[in-house]
């Protein structure tokens, strides 16, 4: 899962982290119920989370198993490979927690470490071990050192003389005879990649839709590549860009692109990235935030710097054949033309470009920041038109042309 | 950010120019699928110019694997340490995100998802499995790329020169 993007912005980087919040709740929760845990355990770590949720989450993984019903302290020392699986927590458990980690995440890489070390069966699920390391801190069961080698061996409050229970020094450690036995069918752990799948199918959509919207995606453009996020997007928008969604159709057309020579070549480049990164094998939302991550990398910051909703168009006209590519033979670049213009009338872009390149530098230069490093916030529908209305500072308002 | 960041950048200039030096000092451009023209101005290139083209924030080659039967050709020095480099950078572009690392770096998706999958070793093992392909750029159009100044400008002209 890839992090969401960050950003500079104080108050747009509270929401973010709110969204960042729910999706990693989400995600705990998921490995929690995969690896067995129960309700109370679940709220206890990550709060306020509804029966039924649980219960969908659980029947993914475990179907319609029910979990063995919590047993007591006494438990985790009744036979042998049990007193040494337990060993084994506390002493993977000692070494996590100086790693200062969220409880959760500490606890589900705990039960990760321990289940390649496992010799009990059934092996401890989360919440067995969960207990057992609360046990200990309260002092329920003590970990005492076995004066032989000094492996650590869990003991009940009662027991004395843990070298008879070490599992190093002793091939036939002391247990219990009578040893209780579970009826409810043994858990099994799902893989991780499964547990990964059923994160990315509950937590991918708000992810995706929160990304669409922090690069200025309209709701309606949202709704396309996340379905059932429209709602989610038109609350996002005035939380993370400042201003209330746009609606409505697309004030534009193709003609748009060819208005200005520079946007031809703007043009070109998002069509030829566009059919690498699908020959590359991507497609749907991933493809068009790839698409508008390169574009803004290689033109943010620039006079021309268009939105997400005119990439997006760029590649719908390019797909229905209003637009296509042609080569200059000058300078072997692409540019854009509409379906009915005819190819080597118009000035080639990338030629301008090299033009401007022998051009030479100025005696004094204004220094110029490069936007594109620095952005807080994307190119937003009617940005040109806002920049347009402002008036520069110094400006003769008689003689403004802003109004 | 929005954008990729400066370090992200840096890593693929870097990889950039470590390909220009190894093609500069090689014996012939056909390992790399370089027309004879072209690799001739590689060779004739100085260090600032490497430094300069290098600075382009599209990688200059891709990587392919050996396909059995084919010509295989002598591996030339360094070549496997900087497809190493590209599938360690790769890695750690697609833990940052998967698209990242398809636009910027020319890799497959397949292949980043099996990238993100092995540790450092196995990715130094599957490096001498493959060569590196110079970027379908014409000798034209490699010789107009250093006439442009900035980063941005040599990245535009590279993903509209292509021949892809």
């Amino acid at each position: 899962m890839s992090p969401l993007p960050r950003t500079t912005d104080p108050e747009q980087a509270r929401h973010l982290e709110e969204v960042e919040r729910r999706i990693r709740k989400e995600a705990d929760l998921v490995h929690l119920c995969a690896r067995g845990a129960r309700m109370p355990t679940i709220r206890n770590l990550i709060g306020k989370v509804s029966d039924a949720h649980i219960k969908e989450i659980n029947r993914r993984f475990h179907g319609e198993r029910k979990g063995a019903k919590t047993r007591g302290i006494d438990y985790f020392t009744e036979t042998s490979h049990r007193r040494r699986d337990s060993s084994v927590i506390m002493s993977m458990y000692r070494r996590l927690i100086k790693a200062d980690i969220p409880m959760v995440s500490l606890y589900v890489q705990l039960h990760n470490m321990y289940m390649r070390e496992r010799t009990a069966s059934p092996a401890f699920d989360i919440d067995e071990l969960i207990r057992l390391t609360c046990a200990v801190d309260m002092g329920n069961i003590k970990v005492e050192r076995c004066p032989n080698c000094g492996s650590r061996i869990v003991m009940q409050q009662n027991e004395l003389h843990p070298d008879r229970f070490c599992f190093v020094c002793n091939s036939n450690p002391t247990s219990r005879s009578r040893v209780r036995i579970s009826t409810a069918a043994p858990i099994e752990f799902p893989s991780e990649e499964a547990i990964n799948k059923v994160i990315d199918e509950l937590v991918g959509p708000i992810r995706t839709a929160t990304e669409l919207v922090l690069y200025g995606a309209r709701p309606q453009e949202v709704e396309i590549f996340v379905p059932g996020q429209e709602a989610y997007a038109r609350k996002l928008w005035p939380l993370l860009l400042g201003m209330s969604a746009k609606q409505g159709s697309h004030p534009f057309t193709s003609m748009y692109y060819i208005e200005k020579i520079e946007r031809r070549r703007h043009a070109a480049f998002v069509i030829k990235t566009f059919k690498r990164l699908k020959n590359s094998g991507l497609q749907g939302a991933e493809l068009f935030l790839a698409l508008f991550r390169s574009y803004l990398g290689a033109f943010g910051g620039t006079a021309e710097t268009m939105h997400f909703s005119r990439i997006r168009g760029i590649v719908n006209f390019y797909l229905q054949n209003e637009m296509k590519l042609v080569g200059c033979k000058i300078c072997h670049g692409s540019y854009v033309i509409l379906a009915d213009e005819l190819p080597g009338e118009q000035t080639c872009p990338t030629c301008r470009m090299f033009a401007e390149a022998r051009r030479p530098e100025p005696a004094v230069r204004v220094a110029q920041i490069k936007a594109a490093l620095q952005l807080s916030l994307p190119p937003l529908p009617g940005d040109l038109k806002r920049r347009r209305m402002q008036k520069k500072p110094g400006e003769n308002h008689r003689f403004s042309t802003s109004n | 950010m929005l954008t990729i960041s400066p370090e992200r950048v840096s890593d693929i200039h870097a990889l950039n120019e470590e390909f220009l030096r190894i093609v500069a000092s090689a014996q012939s451009g056909e390992c790399f699928g370089i027309a004879d023209a072209t690799f001739r101005e590689i060779q004739a290139l100085d260090v600032a110019a490497i430094k300069r083209i290098a600075a382009t924030d599209l990688l200059l080659f891709s990587i392919r694997d050996y396909v059995s039967g084919s010509v295989e050709f002598d591996s030339p020095q360094g070549l496997p340490g900087l497809v190493d480099r590209l599938h360690i950078v790769a890695r750690d572009f697609a833990r940052d995100d998967e698209g990242l690392a398809v636009s910027y770096l020319n890799i497959s998706k397949e292949k980043c998802n099996s990238l993100m999958r092995m540790g450092v070793t196995q990715i130094s093992e599957r490096a001498k499995q493959h060569s590196v392909q110079f970027i379908p750029l014409g000798t034209t159009a490699f010789r107009m790329l250093g006439q442009l100044a900035s980063p941005s400008e040599r990245t535009q002209y590279v993903a509209l020169a292509a021949n892809d």
